[in-house]
């Protein structure tokens, strides 16, 4: 999981085209069977192909899964799935982008609607790093939160939903700092023997911020609290 | 022959299925291989496309009686099969016309009458048994002496021996339903082929006349046997009436059946393969030497294998589907599997993966050329946590719940939190457990 850009509106043929399909389904009879089958319509025609666009985009380079960051194709994602929440099945605002495992894990279920247990985290919308952090070993962790001296719940049941520490991201997760450590610590050597000069090595965390390859962890070490840590906070600081 | 393509309706859990099993280059030879989890529908494909092979005779007496395979609420179930053939190997009986490239073979059951338990299996197609014109398989793959239309199939239970009395009556009766028998029938053995090799034996030991043949025959087998299949440099080192020996590198000789399972499976499985050839091909240019001067039997056919890997060590799942593919370098091999190293091996356009889970949500489907590529280039730890076996760990319960402990200790402590002189202990355990255990990076780099 990771900070992500804000949300831009929707062009105005595209909003009302929304509007228009979400006021179809609240007017029908079984609101659920007729979002299923918007949606179902809407993911086949031309009209929707710009919200998936959008969604692909707001994702960053190699349009990331927005829960685990990844690299399993994505798609669309109901935030708040459209089989309890039929009324949000054509609601951009609800609209994320998931990989197949992520979708898998969160299917129907929505706590604490569906299930007891808290609200899943929303990267589109929430600070991510108030509820987690990332470990040496790549492991996304939840905070922990004194007031209820225990890890934060909602962090919990992200996490846990989601499976966000599986096997396969853990250890993209881990690869990837290993490596963004070593070019930080290169970098660093360079700078200290003057080979590198500050707008290079601005140039070199711009490229490592753009690259595609668990891009969770760049954001936590290179732009979030990660940055204090060493060698990331002497990097940073020397910049 | 080879399977083109297989459409299931309504069988079992299938409400509807249709998988295009060519290879991108066309034709059928190869390694296709179906994952899914427990219960997934694996072994009702394979089960299907054998009976649509045999046909609704003989593969109406392998599931006498044809319940439970129609989709519960509805009344009828089809399993149809496109089928290539090769005039030089697949001969129809005369009369009637020889049909194109391919043509299609099917098999349905269906409940008459309201109330029915067991369904009528019938061929596809056919609505009234007293017809008048044999349909196209009925003079080729269905039928009993039209020369070629290899195939068989083959379940995990491949034993050796120990074939309850009635199974054993289909497994010698040599009609095409004998090739199929473990597919289908967990109490059946393949103990006729290795009697095979033996009576061979006898008969190279009395006969005049074929002595020639059988010559070739028992020392194909043991050339093709000998090259590399069994571990420990195992190979058939002699023939007698009574038994067939092997000898490992070491020279010690035993008979076959008393070494181990996974060799005994294997060994039972190919050799059946070799005798079913034998009966379809006749002798006569069975066993060639390919451009590596490796003994092989290069004739067409269908051989499926349901779990193949049972019995069998790693090292020997990895190299199994290549040894196959290698010696039998015309079958088309369509096999189920638990294994990621059995996955590996599929060829393009050969993997397909049916759902983890009964109740889940996605539906059966080929594998993407993306996905595919991965997997052939993977390892198995790879391959376990990805699309086509979906497991989100391979740690064991333990060892996730120890890496949930770590987290909680480790975030407490990451906010600056004061933790108690039990968990610092802990905390410090754990971390040196995971550095082994996870690859941490040396402390002086953090």
């Amino acid at each position: 999981m990771r900070n992500l850009p804000a949300r831009p509106p929707l062009s105005p043929v595209l909003a009302s085209r929304l509007t228009r399909e979400t006021k179809a389904i609240s007017e029908a009879g079984d609101p659920k069977v007729e979002a299923e089958k918007r949606y179902r319509n809407a993911r086949k025609a031309t009209w929707f192909a710009p919200v998936v666009r959008t969604l692909g985009k707001l994702a960053g380079p190699g349009e990331r899964c927005m829960f685990c960051s990844g690299s399993e194709s994505s798609d669309v994602e109901h935030y708040r799935p459209k089989a309890v929440f039929p009324e949000l099945a054509m609601t951009w605002e609800n609209y994320l982008w998931s990989c197949t495992p992520c979708n898998r894990g969160k299917s129907n279920r929505f706590p604490p609607d569906t299930e007891p247990g808290e609200r899943l985290i929303n990267p589109m919308e929430e600070d991510v790093w108030t509820f987690f952090f990332i470990d040496e070993f790549g492991m996304l962790t939840p905070r922990f939160d004194p007031a209820v001296d225990a890890l934060n719940r909602r962090g919990v049941t992200t996490r846990d939903l989601l499976s966000l520490n599986r096997e396969a991201v853990r250890e993209s997760r881990q690869m990837r700092l290993n490596d963004l450590r070593q070019k930080v610590q290169d970098a660093l050597k360079l700078m200290r023997r003057n080979e590198l000069t500050k707008a290079a090595a601005r140039q070199r965390l711009e490229t490592w911020k753009q690259q595609p390859w668990q891009p969770d962890v760049a954001d936590f070490f290179l732009q979030g609290p990660g940055g204090d840590k060493p060698p990331f906070s002497t990097f940073l600081a020397a910049l | 022959m080879y399977i083109q393509s297989i459409c299931l309706e309504n069988v079992r859990s299938f409400k509807s299925l249709e998988f295009n099993l060519e290879r991108p280059g066309g034709g059928g030879a190869g390694w296709t291989v179906f994952v899914g989890g427990n219960s997934s529908g694996k072994t009702t494909i394979l089960r299907s496309a054998a009976l649509a092979l045999i046909g609704p005779d003989s593969g109406g007496r392998l599931i006498s009686p044809a319940s439970g395979w129609i989709q519960r609420g509805e009344s009828k179930a089809s399993a149809k099969l496109s089928l290539s053939w090769d005039p030089d190997h697949d001969r129809f009986k005369k009369a009637g016309k020889i049909p194109g490239d391919t043509f299609e073979a099917g098999v349905r059951w269906l409940i008459e009458e309201k109330g029915d338990e067991v369904p009528q299996f019938r061929a596809l197609g056919n609505s009234n048994p007293r017809k008048i014109r044999p349909q196209t398989p009925e003079r080729g793959p269905w039928s009993l002496n039209a020369y070629g239309w290899f195939s068989a199939g083959y379940g995990p239970m491949r034993r050796l021996t120990g074939s309850s009395s009635e199974a054993l009556r289909y497994s010698i009766s040599r009609e095409a339903e004998s090739r199929f028998v473990t597919l289908f029938r967990e109490d059946a053995a393949l103990s006729e082929s290795e009697e095979w090799l033996r009576r061979m034996h006898a008969r190279s030991l009395e006969s005049e006349s074929k002595q020639a043949d059988i010559r070739t025959v028992l020392d194909g087998v043991q050339a093709l046997m000998g090259d590399g299949l069994l571990p420990h440099g195992m190979k058939i080192s002699r023939i007698t009436v009574d038994h067939v020996f092997v000898e490992d590198g070491g020279g010690l000789e035993l008979p076959m059946r008393d070494i181990s399972d996974g060799c005994r499976s294997i060994y039972a499985t190919i050799l059946d393969l070799v005798h079913g050839l034998y009966e379809v091909y006749g002798a006569d240019g069975l066993f060639e030497t390919d451009d590596h001067g490796r003994t092989v039997i290069a004739r067409p056919g269908v051989v499926i294998i349901d779990e193949i890997e049972a019995h069998l060590h790693p090292s020997w799942q990895r190299d199994i589907p290549e040894w196959l593919k290698t010696h039998f370098p015309k079958i088309q091999f369509l096999v189920s599997t638990h294994s990621p190293l059995i996955a590996q091996a599929a060829d393009p356009n050969g993997l397909f993966i049916l759902p983890l889970q009964a109740d889940d949500r996605q539906q059966a489907r080929p594998a993407t050329p993306a996905e595919y590529e991965r997997i052939r280039w993977g390892t198995a730890h790879k391959t376990i946590l990805g699309v086509a076996f979906g497991l989100q760990t391979t740690r064991t319960k333990w060892a996730s719940r120890q890496l949930k402990r770590w987290q909680e200790l480790n975030a407490k402590d990451h906010e600056g939190v004061p933790l108690k002189p039990t968990e610092k202990r802990e905390l410090k355990t754990l971390k040196q457990q995971l550095d082994l255990a996870l690859d941490g990076a040396p402390a002086e780099t953090l």
